[in-house]
């Protein structure tokens, strides 16, 4: 969820960018819906508690692998935006 | 026995599942209007506090809520249901809506990202480092006070 809120989120400050979307765009989409549905409160738990149960290879595979999807996909978002 | 412990650790990884639902249940009313409430809330503080930051620089309002939410989500899973396990909307509420909405993970990295779009890399990886270390940071620290606080507070 916080992959697919960052793909739709690069895309919406994409149009905003590169196609003179409006602010209540940004205000709606952006802050509110994507903002609002993806986490990173829960993110950080959630590593946290993999590596309190020494889980190590899993908490790096999550913690690290999701920052990596999440900016990857809000790249994406922003490409599309700018090139579609 | 408190509720934490109901479901195995590779289960419910962030201690947030609650073992007095159905696995495979809808979410009730009842949570869906806490989600929505406590969503409403986290989001506009937000909004609030988040507006008006700039594409080229960090934006320190983000880090800010994104850690306090941490520290705020870690604390509160650790004594809200071992106080008042009664409290069955607190989940919902709390975890999925305040912390869910204050957080942001895609305002991090669409903003990381247009940084970069910005020839503003540094900066990018410097927020995201930021990012990263206090929000883990904050998420243990929470967890840790909410343990120390479930402990002392008998």
């Amino acid at each position: 969820m916080n992959v697919s809120g960052s793909l739709i989120l690069g895309f919406v400050t994409g149009v905003v960018m590169f196609r003179a979307g409006s602010a209540s765009l940004t205000a709606v989409a952006g802050t509110g819906f994507c903002g609002g549905y993806t986490t990173f409160s829960s993110y950080a738990v959630e590593s946290v508690r993999l590596l309190e149960q020494r889980r190590y290879g899993a908490a790096s595979a999550y913690a690290l692998g999701s920052a990596a999807v999440g900016l990857a996909a809000a790249g994406v978002g922003l490409v599309v935006a700018r090139w579609a | 026995m408190s509720s934490a412990e109901a479901f195995r650790p590779e289960e419910d990884p962030a201690g947030t599942l609650d073992p007095e639902q159905e696995p495979g249940s809808h979410l009730g009313a009842r949570a869906l209007v806490a989600v929505g409430l406590g969503g409403a809330l986290g989001t506009w503080l937000r909004a609030a506090l988040t507006t008006g930051e700039s594409p080229t620089s960090l934006p320190w309002s983000v880090v800010v809520v994104n850690l306090v939410g941490s520290v705020l989500l870690g604390l509160g899973l650790e004594t809200v249901p071992r106080w008042r396990p009664s409290w069955t909307s607190f989940r919902p509420f709390f975890a999925a809506g305040i912390c869910g909405g204050l957080t942001t993970f895609s305002t991090f990295t669409a903003g990381t990202d247009v940084l970069v779009y910005r020839h503003h890399a540094a900066t990018a990886v410097f927020y995201l480092a930021v990012s990263l270390v206090l929000g883990l940071a904050g998420a243990a620290t929470g967890l840790r006070l909410g343990r120390l606080g479930a402990r002392v507070g008998r």
